[in-house]
């Protein structure tokens, strides 16, 4: 009977041991890092290395360290926005058209809206990057070709690189929006709409009315987890520009990665990567109370 | 059945270990670049050779470029790595300074010291402050001023000499010959083209004060050469505003395609030329960059050397390695394969280094070759893609002004101060 008792936290061990060794230590150790004077002298007997308090926080906090950590900071933040609402109304639409609309080949269609998804991803942002080239890439060719603009665009350095990597991005992103929503959308009784039909809905009251409220829990859920994960987003930035790109696309995960491997300030990178996720942490705390209190009114 | 499930995992825990650790007699060795089939057959000659004569086994990574600066600081975090390295000579000095490389001066000695190898690879086999040979001069990797010479004697020109002759024979080409852009630069590997424009203006990304390494960014005469760069395309409009964008691939596909007069590069640019234009290997010639204002002419003499770390157990076999690899015969073959030129004056003389057009490429880097400072400020780290973005960038962009130049360079000397800071001594 005892043993019974203790068998469940027996078979959860292997997991609690493989978290603290992936997850939890390494996150301690990137705390600890913030603290101590870590540099390229340092690292290899990083355990004796010099303890510094908060010296390392004062660096980041003045200066360029941080006119450049904020710089990144709020490109990053409207990044995340922007993708988001990119992302949802594109998810929002293609759901619709699949679910709503009955014709031959919609599944062919829904197999098409996954493409982004299931091709690999440093192939996907390489290819836009020789879409994106200022020679022979084939957005310039296009816009010249239909008479949007004059003279060939730069986009892969200056203002123009956040546009850039936001449109890379949210082309792979968008269909992991397309299925969540359209699941969503599927689990909304038929009935709904015809009852709204039948009182002369339009399409649009139809959205408004039924469709928004109805998949908001869901719709709620997926801007929380995407915030987190587009926020840490390397992957766009790193393929299409390396290391150093322009101010407006050197998004904080790049920049944080850039400055402790890079050039090596570990330390100062432990700091922004602490930063960065007291951040995040503390917009989802922010955001769950938001949502907890709707739900209390709604109660 | 308790004992055989022990027995089991006790075996695979071993074999795992058995099959991770080298043999006795094998070494490791790491190169950089592009694992083209000749380099390979190349190297697998050697490795075949090394093996009958000494019977020791050479494991081989060829790592690209783009992973460079991620494997040396893998290699200096954990002190694994392998036994010899290829390294660039821009890095030889920091990892010294972590403390990495083993001193190789008897190595360097016995292969047959200063005379033998290529003048402009010497600095940085010594760190400054340090004593002793840290690194084996391999190949070099001279960029001199490749130039369409058949345009330039149509129009009665020679190879511009001074700054003002290479602003001058552009205009010419631009009105004479419709050539919009004659001129290169390649914004997103700007690194070379910074050190060999300093040492044309006269000055040094670093300076030596008070017992430490400063960066020297904000200078008179490093301004001065990072304004000629970007006059380039912001005053002088010799070179495309695009130029941001560019790296040395699109340069060299626009001077296969006769858009450019003039780049810099290396030997690498017969093999392109001889594949994708070969009409136009006989109408380019090669040169020293123009001098600047100091008087001085220049072409950055890059390259590669042998290093040995210095956890490595298997010394004696590193040696032996080198010590093949170093054969007049073995550089050149493998110069050959790459692209380059030999480290090694005597490996001049084979492989078709001594006859043109290698010879000239070989005797311009010789008489004018320079190489950054052998120090922690070496490297110019990520001042100049800061450079880049933020000067030709800005221009792109059309709110380019001249006092953007002070304000970058400001901020790439306090970037470039923090990595030099990190050595100490």
């Amino acid at each position: 009977m005892r043993k019974e008792k203790f068998l469940p936290y027996f078979m959860i061990i292997p997991t609690i041991i493989f978290m603290l060794i992936v997850h939890f230590f390494p996150m301690a150790l990137g705390i600890l890092s913030s603290f101590f004077k870590l540099n390229v002298m340092t690292i290899y007997n990083w355990v004796s290395a010099p303890f510094v308090g908060l010296t390392n926080y004062i660096s980041v906090f003045t200066g360029e360290y941080f006119t450049n950590f904020i710089s990144s900071f709020l490109y990053t933040t409207g990044f995340v926005l922007l993708a988001q609402i990119a992302c949802y109304i594109l998810g929002m639409g293609a759901a619709l058209l699949v679910n709503e609309v009955n014709y031959p080949g919609r599944s062919i269609v829904r197999g098409i809206f996954l493409f982004p998804f299931i091709l690999p991803i440093v192939v996907g942002i390489t290819n836009w990057r020789y879409m994106f080239s200022f020679e022979g890439g084939m957005v310039n060719n296009l816009l010249l070709n239909i008479g949007i603009i004059n003279e060939p665009i730069v986009w892969l350095v200056g203002s123009n690189a956040f546009f850039t990597i936001l449109i890379t991005f949210v082309w792979l992103s968008w269909p992991f929006w397309f299925i969540v929503l359209l699941a969503s959308l599927q689990t909304i009784p038929k009935t709904y709409f015809e009852a709204a039909s039948l009182d002369g809905a339009t399409p649009l009251q139809k959205f408004r009315h039924i469709i928004v409220p109805l998949t908001s829990p869901v719709t709620k859920i997926i801007w929380l987890l995407t915030f987190m994960w587009y926020f840490r987003e390397f992957n766009v930035p790193y393929v299409m520009m390396g290391l150093s790109p322009s101010k407006s696309a050197n998004l904080l995960a790049l920049h944080i990665y850039s400055e402790a491997f890079r050039l090596w300030n570990f330390s100062e990178g432990a700091v922004m990567a602490v930063i960065m996720s007291i951040l995040l942490i503390g917009t989802l705390y922010l955001q769950q109370r938001v949502r907890k209190k709707e739900e209390d009114l709604l109660e | 059945m308790r004992k055989t499930t022990i027995i089991l995992v006790l075996s695979i825990f071993i074999l795992t270990f058995s099959i991770n650790a080298l043999a006795a007699d094998e070494i490791s060795f790491w190169t950089f670049g592009s694992e083209t089939p000749e380099l390979k057959s190349v190297m697998d000659q050697f490795r075949q050779e090394f093996k009958e004569e000494t019977g020791i086994t050479v494991d081989w990574r060829m790592i690209g470029w783009g992973d460079y600066h991620s494997n040396n600081l893998m290699v200096i975090s954990s002190h694994e790595g392998p036994d010899v390295t290829q390294i660039g000579t821009t890095t030889v000095a920091q990892q010294a300074y972590a403390g990495v490389f083993d001193n190789v001066t008897t190595l360097f000695n016995e292969l047959g010291g200063e005379e033998v190898f290529f003048d402009a690879l010497l600095t940085t086999t010594t760190p400054d402050g340090m004593e002793g040979r840290y690194a084996i001069p391999w190949f070099a990797d001279p960029r001199a001023l490749i130039y369409r010479k058949d345009l330039l004697e149509k129009h009665g020109m020679g190879i511009p000499e001074t700054w003002e002759e290479l602003v001058e024979v552009s205009k010419t080409l631009q009105e004479e010959e419709n050539m919009k852009y004659p001129a290169s630069l390649p914004g997103q590997e700007l690194a070379h083209t910074i050190y060999q424009t300093v040492e044309q203006a006269g000055g040094s990304i670093t300076t030596y004060e008070d017992d430490k390494f400063k960066s020297n960014l904000t200078s008179p005469k490093v301004k001065s050469a990072v304004k000629f760069i970007t006059d380039h395309v912001t005053e002088y409009e010799i070179a495309a505003p695009a130029s941001a964008e560019y790296d040395k691939a699109t340069l060299r596909a626009k001077l296969a395609n006769g858009e450019l007069a003039f780049m810099y590069d290396s030997p690498q640019i017969y093999q392109y030329l001889e594949q994708n234009a070969p009409d136009l290997v006989d109408k380019i010639a090669v040169g020293p960059a123009p001098a600047g204002p100091a008087g001085k002419h220049s072409v950055f003499c890059g390259g590669s050397q042998l290093a040995i770390y210095n956890f490595t157990d298997k010394r004696e076999e590193a040696v032996q390695w080198i010590k093949y690899l170093l054969r007049p015969e073995n550089v050149a073959l493998w110069a050959k394969a790459y692209g380059n030129v030999p480290g090694l004056i005597s490996a001049t003389k084979m492989q078709g280094f001594d006859e043109k057009p290698l010879a000239d490429f070989i005797a311009v880097a010789r008489d004018h070759g320079i190489h950054p400072p052998s120090n922690p400020g070496g490297t110019l780290a990520k001042v100049e893609d800061l450079i880049n973005n933020q000067l030709l960038g800005s221009y792109l962009e059309g709110n380019y002004k001249e006092a953007m130049i002070d304000k970058t360079l400001k901020e790439g000397q306090n970037m470039h101060q923090k990595v030099i800071d990190q050595f100490e001594f």
